[in-house]
């Protein structure tokens, strides 16, 4: 059953309104353009299912919305997150350099030479070459050996 | 009931809202979209703009030694900065100075005076401060401070190698690599910038989610030397210690692979370091190895010997007679010890460095084959070495208006004529290897970090004489060193090399005293490892080259033999010669 019209009609039998409608003279024209008047006609005409229609629309466009939303939470999420690891990497980079420039310089011959006296290492004054019998050696010169290095 | 129809108004009023809400959407749209598309899409090419310019940096490429010892590489710094204008309560002030100064090594009222006009929005406090101190400064929270992140190149040797590598400059340009390796390799160093699009935020940061484009930079490619660092430290030390005992203003010493033409070490001296070129004056960037021409002196009678035995002008055997004086194109030559020598042969004419053989020797040689020897011995142009700033150096030809009959004669034995360190030392490695003139080169091989590498071969450039002239050159150099030149001497191995002393060239003439000692050699002289070459620009205890030049080489020689694992003639021919009947040398 739909709501009527009138207000307060819900006291009237079925009798009594098909009266009231059949004795009722069409409203002047002022009064059909005032707005409370449009808001009860189309009140009367709205039914039930046509709100669930608009409702239910409403909750599309927000699910669709949400859904939209949520993607872009996600992407931009996950941008962020890029970029973080895109920092860290060159932080973790930055560091590696630190830390090589800082092996290098520990490894550096005059250093190096500073600490071996300071162990008591003095420098060698001549080399002793010694062939050892049965070794192998292939007939390999200092320039062949040296060319060998550079290409392989 | 009543409650049902206020429902049903209520609803229809926030529909109805909606619905104009939705049409002032629409509407809104529709102009944006249809109406006046001019005005967003005006506002999205002037962001376009914005948003193309972020760059991304490379990191420029690393150098290393031929065995892998770090020389150059990047160290990432931070600028600080701070706002004055946003500390105008001087309590306040006082207490962020005490709290950052000392993290920036400075007192606290250096750094007082710094931001002490609070009307500047902007003053640096420090730079180049390390990731570490920067980190602690961000825990800090300041939001008046700032921090710039930078890159600079280090060279974590210090002055090692110096003139060899460069250094690299910043300018408006952005970081640009001069002279050396740096400079000639910069294009390779350098690598190529990445970008990324995104959309700025008001304060012009990129907003993440419209990262449009991520194009990430490619870094520099690295590059690994043919210098060996032990032997480059080696050569800058006994370059040092000659300089010392010599007295002498500046020096120079090529180390060099007659075979590959590699250079092993080059150093000069004075140099400086690298790390703090800003302190340095211009003139201490120039390497003297190649971007300095010098006249080469007495170490240019071996290419004149050379080219007269090769062109068949001379024979190896011939007897030359010395009468202590020559006149060439109205010049007279004499020795240099003003001495007549009578009948000589070549290798005396070496040893004892006579230079009235040879202007006779050059005389009949002719000008045009001596500069067609010269030049085929690579003088009067660069030798392509791949170091940025290489000088031709040069001579007068008989083309040349100026030219007289006396250069020829002077030019015989290395006056009148400008020569690079490098251009002698290439010439004369030539004859070490056996009459083939190779390109000088210091990088052998470009890397990337993905680990692809381009191996950079050996590159003969000409013939510049036969086997054969270089081998009986090399025996009669050998036979110099043995009976004249005893300083240059290595214990143990051949050495085949010729000394040189050039006056200096000053205005209107020569100096009277000063000179350019220096002196060239090769060995194992059957079969040359290394070539190194010693200049000594004006010494004081002596001006000849094999009183002063000679025992540098010999110091680095005997060291260097040891650096490149090569065994004393005796060993090695021994060796060679029976490898399975080799026993114990003591």
């Amino acid at each position: 059953m739909y709501a009527p019209v009138v207000r307060n009609c819900e006291s009237l039998n079925a009798r009594d309104m098909s009266e009231t409608m059949n004795t009722q003279t069409a409203p002047p024209i002022q009064t059909l353009l005032r707005p409370g008047h449009l808001v009860h006609r189309f009140m009367g005409r709205m039914e039930r299912r046509d709100a669930l229609g608009i409702l239910l629309m409403i909750l599309i466009v927000s699910l669709v919305g949400w859904l939209y939303l949520t993607q872009v939470h996600i992407t931009s999420a996950t941008n962020l997150q890029i970029e973080q690891s895109r920092q860290k990497l060159r932080e973790i980079e930055a560091e590696n350099a630190a830390l090589r420039v800082e092996i290098a310089k520990w490894e550096s011959l005059p250093l190096v030479e500073e600490r071996a006296r300071a162990l008591g290492f003095a420098p060698a004054t001549s080399a002793f070459y010694m062939s050892v019998p049965g070794y192998s050696v292939e007939e390999v010169s200092a320039w062949e050996a040296n060319r060998l290095e550079i290409n392989p | 009931m009543v409650a049902g129809y206020q429902t049903r108004l209520r609803l229809i009023t926030v529909m109805a809202l909606l619905g104009v809400a939705l049409l002032v959407l629409t509407a809104q749209l529709l102009r944006w979209q249809v109406f006046d598309r001019a005005t967003p899409l005006a506002y999205a090419k002037r962001n376009e703009g914005e948003r193309a310019q972020k760059p991304l940096k490379p990191q420029r490429g690393l150098i290393y030694d031929h065995d892998g010892v770090l020389l150059a590489c990047n160290l990432t710094t931070y600028s600080v900065g701070a706002s004055p204008n946003a500390m105008l309560d001087q309590a306040y002030r006082r207490k962020f100075a005490e709290r950052i100064a000392p993290l920036l090594g400075q007192e606290p009222a250096a750094i007082m005076e710094k931001i002490a006009d609070t009307t500047r929005m902007y003053v640096r406090l420090e730079d180049h401060v390390s990731q570490a101190t920067a980190r602690e400064i961000a825990q800090l929270n300041y939001l008046m401070v700032t921090l710039e992140e930078r890159n600079k190149r280090v060279y974590p040797q210090g002055a090692l190698a110096a003139h060899l590598l460069g250094f690299v400059t910043s300018d408006l340009a952005g970081y640009r690599g001069s002279y050396g390796i740096e400079g000639f390799y910069e294009s390779v160093l350098r690598g190529k910038p990445g970008i990324g699009i995104a959309e700025p935020d008001p304060w012009g940061e990129p907003i993440p989610v419209t990262m449009g484009q991520y194009t990430p930079p490619e870094d520099g490619k690295n590059l690994y030397l043919s210098i060996r660092y032990t032997a480059q430290h080696l050569v800058e030390r006994e370059l040092v210690r000659a300089l010392q005992e010599s007295g002498a203003e500046s020096g120079t010493v090529v180390v060099l692979q007659p075979r590959t033409g590699a250079i092993i070490a080059m150093a000069s001296s004075p140099a400086y370091d690298p790390n703090d070129y800003a302190k340095e004056a211009y003139e201490s960037f120039i390497d003297p190895a190649i971007s300095k021409v010098y006249e080469p002196g007495s170490v240019i009678k071996v290419v004149t010997v050379a080219a007269a035995l090769d062109s068949g002008a001379i024979a190896p055997d011939e007897v030359f007679y010395d009468p202590g004086a020559i006149e060439v194109g109205g010049n007279p030559i004499y020795n240099p010890d003003k001495q007549a020598y009578g009948n000589v042969d070549l290798t005396v004419v070496l040893g004892k460095s006579l230079n009235v053989e040879a202007a006779q020797i050059a005389v009949r040689l002719g000008p045009e084959r001596f500069y067609h020897y010269l030049r085929r011995f690579g003088f009067g142009s660069p030798t392509g070495v791949d170091l940025a700033g290489e000088v031709a150096g040069g001579f007068k030809t008989p083309e040349d208006p100026e030219w007289s009959e006396s250069d020829l004669g002077r030019n015989s034995f290395g006056q009148a004529m400008a020569a690079t360190p490098l251009q002698v030392a290439v010439a004369i490695a030539s004859i070490a290897n056996g009459g083939l003139l190779m390109k000088p080169y210091v990088v052998q091989a470009i890397t990337d970090n993905d680990g692809n590498s381009v191996e950079i071969p050996p590159k003969p450039i000409r013939r510049a004489i036969t086997a054969q002239t270089a081998h009986t050159v090399t025996r009669m150099l050998e036979k110099a060193v043995e009976q004249e030149t005893v300083l240059a001497q290595v214990p143990g191995y051949r050495v085949a090399g010729k000394s040189g002393t050039a006056q200096v060239y000053v205005v209107g003439g020569y100096h009277p005293t000063a000179t350019i000692a220096s002196f060239v050699g090769y060995l194992p002289a059957d079969d040359p490892a290394v070539l190194i070459l010693v200049v000594l620009r004006r010494p004081q205890t002596s001006p000849w080259g094999s009183q002063v030049a000679a025992p540098v080489f010999a110091r680095i020689a005997k060291e260097l033999m040891v650096l490149l694992d090569v065994p004393p003639d005796a060993m090695r021919q021994h060796t060679i010669g029976s490898p399975a009947t080799t026993t114990a040398q003591w």
